[in-house]
């Protein structure tokens, strides 16, 4: 079974934890797939009217940045030196950069590695035609309880609300974390937590979770909980103010749900 | 409200020769200017054009120039922080009471023009002023915006029209009822009878109710007494005010018009919770301002009634504005059908008033999500409101549109883009207040 994993950056942590994760599983021989992270303006129409004003000086920023990437590649090369690529290398994995993490370069790329299992780590929102590749399917872990909570910011989301963070392991499908579930676990709160600290160890719980799930793939069929469009909301990035909220919350709430450890559901 | 930009301001009958001079000058220069464009060399129009608006705009006037060149940087005003909004509502009340001041005893201006300066008092805006003033003296205790409240009262029963409407247009213009305007002043004079409980605040509100329902269609629109007979669907805003009177009065028919309005107005809205006729003009995209009108409408009329159906309505449009708002990090000025966004400028009132709408939503529903927008844009909104300046009719004020030459009442600073921030501040205070109440 060919695994690959795709990531926005080639140098991102969280595609590097997975690829661990998966290691330690015994796992090896993980593709990895590293998009340049573009955030530029797709034309000058675009960039003026999302800046407005401003755009002048938007623009300029990200020209400057182009200009310097050669410059920084002289100094760091791209591919052996990385510290995520040589990871690859070493357990016996292909490192692919490909421009967009969307465009036909990737897809073709995909395509080449005959992948059977595309995990996503790190990498933004992925098109039909690169989720039509993978024959098995798409994993991505997301850092809330779905379908309750999706989009941004879920952890500190349920947090506020209530709930009890959870990572959740799912089938990338067009829609936004809409995609089967595999498999849910929630983030034990523990003395001192901070929602950084929760963020952290959720980081780390979902990379563990598809781990889990490469490995469970091999042996069968991957369970599968279909979600409804209906059931959830998509939430948005936080406001400081209620994240500062979110925060005191978490503390107050910790004294009762003190060192609770996470169950697997 | 956005027909004032259509309005004739010359027509005070105090100073109607000096008037009719300006229009003559007025005349001849529009002349002059059709002249340069038609002669100059294309590559100098535009440069013509530019030089034509600033001086129109009197950007040689330091406060203008300065509020233009803000907005040409790209630089914003005061950054808005939740901890010190209250600095804000003072600025933006202090606004309103020296807008009162300049229109001498009158209403309240429509608002500060760069070009003309202060304009006459505007009945509809001073309706709705009046419940902020009452709202604001009563959060913050400050008795003097319940007297100024109080005078502007009275002021709306001097313009009361013999047939119990009120005027379209600034105070100075020939009086033509309309059906929105009435609705606006009608929801003030409740609010100050309600507020020092004399009569003659709920008869006159009630005489602006009858004559709404003797010029209501069968089908439940108001075609007649509207900009260019044009049904629109945010009067809303017109119904909210009437089923309030209704529960005021126990009269049934003013319920019952009111109903039969929401009832053609929900038959607007499609499924992706977009509105039709929400327009000022027949076939232009809605302006976030008068889907906040609708909205608001639906909403404040669904927990009058006590009926879920109308809070529905008005949450399918809030959802679908949020939606995109937070995709985008923007709200664009005005939406098409299709929700495609003018984004080239804000609308800073319907800003106010998208917020507003939110922190109302996330008050009945319980879902943070609407708070977390509202926050957003309340952000946005008081990012651009100039605390310090010098320059007292820009202390405090909102502008038309960000930037200041957008679209929307270009180049204006609106008396009810300040009412509508005003209240959209002061919901929020209540919301977080909330927030806090249930932990």
């Amino acid at each position: 079974m060919t695994i690959a994993i795709l990531t926005g950056h080639p140098h991102n942590p969280y595609a590097a934890a997975v690829l661990r994760a998966m290691n330690a599983h015994g796992i090896r021989g993980i593709h990895v797939l590293a998009a340049a992270w573009n955030a530029g303006p797709r034309s000058l129409t675009s960039l003026v009217r999302r800046h407005g004003t401003r755009s002048l000086s938007v623009g300029a920023t990200w020209l400057a940045k182009r200009l310097m990437r050669p410059l920084r590649d002289i100094v760091r090369p791209r591919g052996a030196t990385s510290g995520l690529a040589t990871d690859v290398e070493q357990q016996g994995g292909r490192f692919v950069q490909v421009g967009d993490a969307n465009g036909e370069e990737c897809r073709k790329a995909l395509a080449a590695l005959d992948v059977d299992i595309l995990v996503l780590a790190g990498a933004p929102i992925v098109r039909a035609n690169i989720l039509a590749v993978p024959r098995v399917g798409t994993l991505n872990a997301h850092q809330g309880r779905l379908p309750q909570y999706r989009g941004m910011n879920v952890i500190e989301w349920a947090i506020f609300e209530g709930g009890t963070p959870t990572v959740t392991v799912h089938f990338v499908d067009c829609g936004v974390d809409t995609g089967d579930i595999v498999v849910r676990e929630e983030i034990g709160i523990q003395p001192g937590d901070s929602l950084q600290s929760i963020r952290a160890r959720a980081a780390d719980k979902q990379a563990e979770l598809l781990a889990w799930a490469v490995l469970a793939s091999r042996s069968g069929p991957l369970p599968r909980l279909a979600q409804r469009a209906t059931e959830g909301r998509q939430y948005y990035a936080m406001h400081p103010h209620l994240r500062a909220v979110a925060e005191r919350r978490l503390a107050k709430s910790y004294a009762a749900a003190n060192g609770v450890p996470g169950s697997r559901r | 409200m956005g027909i004032s930009t259509k309005v004739i301001l010359d027509s005070s009958p105090t100073a109607s020769s000096v008037a009719a001079v300006g229009a003559v000058k007025r005349r001849r220069l529009d002349s002059l200017r059709g002249h340069a464009r038609r002669w100059l060399p294309a590559h100098l129009r535009t440069a013509f054009r530019a030089a034509d608006t600033a001086a129109h705009q009197r950007l040689y006037r330091p406060p203008h120039f300065s509020a233009w060149l803000c907005d040409a940087a790209g630089t914003d005003g005061s950054a808005g922080t939740l901890s010190d909004r209250r600095p804000y509502l003072s600025a933006l009340l202090g606004w309103l009471k020296r807008a009162q001041d300049a229109a001498a005893g009158a209403g309240v201006p429509g608002y500060y023009a760069f070009a003309e300066g202060w304009s006459a008092a505007y009945p509809e805006t001073t309706g709705y002023i009046i419940v902020t003033c009452l709202e604001a003296a009563a959060r913050l205790d400050d008795p003097e915006l319940a007297a100024r409240a109080r005078q502007l009262s009275d002021w709306e029963l001097s313009v009361q029209m013999p047939e119990g409407a009120w005027q379209s247009g600034l105070a100075t213009t020939t009086p033509v009822p309309a059906v929105f305007n009435t609705g606006q002043v009608i929801q003030g004079l409740l609010a100050a009878y309600r507020a020092f409980g004399q009569t003659r605040y709920l008869e006159a509100a009630a005489r602006g109710g009858h004559w709404l329902v003797r010029n209501q269609d069968a089908d439940g629109a108001w075609r007649r007494h509207t900009y260019r007979s044009f049904p629109n669907s945010y009067s809303t805003r017109v119904a909210w005010p009437l089923l309030d009177l209704a529960t005021v009065t126990s009269e049934r028919r003013l319920r019952q018009s009111a109903v039969d309005y929401l009832q053609w107005a929900t038959r607007c809205q499609d499924e992706s919770g977009w509105l039709d006729r929400c327009t000022l003009e027949p076939g232009e995209p809605a302006l976030t301002h008068t889907l906040g009108y609708a909205m608001e409408g639906f909403l404040e009329s669904g927990v009058l009634l006590g009926e879920e159906r109308w809070v529905r309505v008005a949450e399918k449009t809030a959802e679908a504005l949020m939606r995109r708002y937070e995709v985008r990090g923007h709200l664009a000025g005005a939406y098409d059908r299709g929700w495609r966004g003018d984004h080239s400028y804000a609308c800073m009132t319907g800003c106010a008033q998208v917020a507003l709408v939110w922190c109302r939503l996330y008050q009945l529903r319980g879902d943070s999500r609407y708070l977390n927008a509202a926050l957003k844009l309340n952000d946005f909104v008081t990012s651009h409101i100039d605390l310090s300046s010098r320059w007292l009719e820009f202390r405090g004020a909102v502008k038309g549109s960000q930037p200041v030459w957008g679209h929307y009442m270009t180049f204006r600073l609106p008396s009810w883009a300040v009412k509508f921030a005003t209240d959209a501040l002061l919901r929020e205070e209540q919301a977080l207040a909330e927030v806090e109440a249930r932990r």
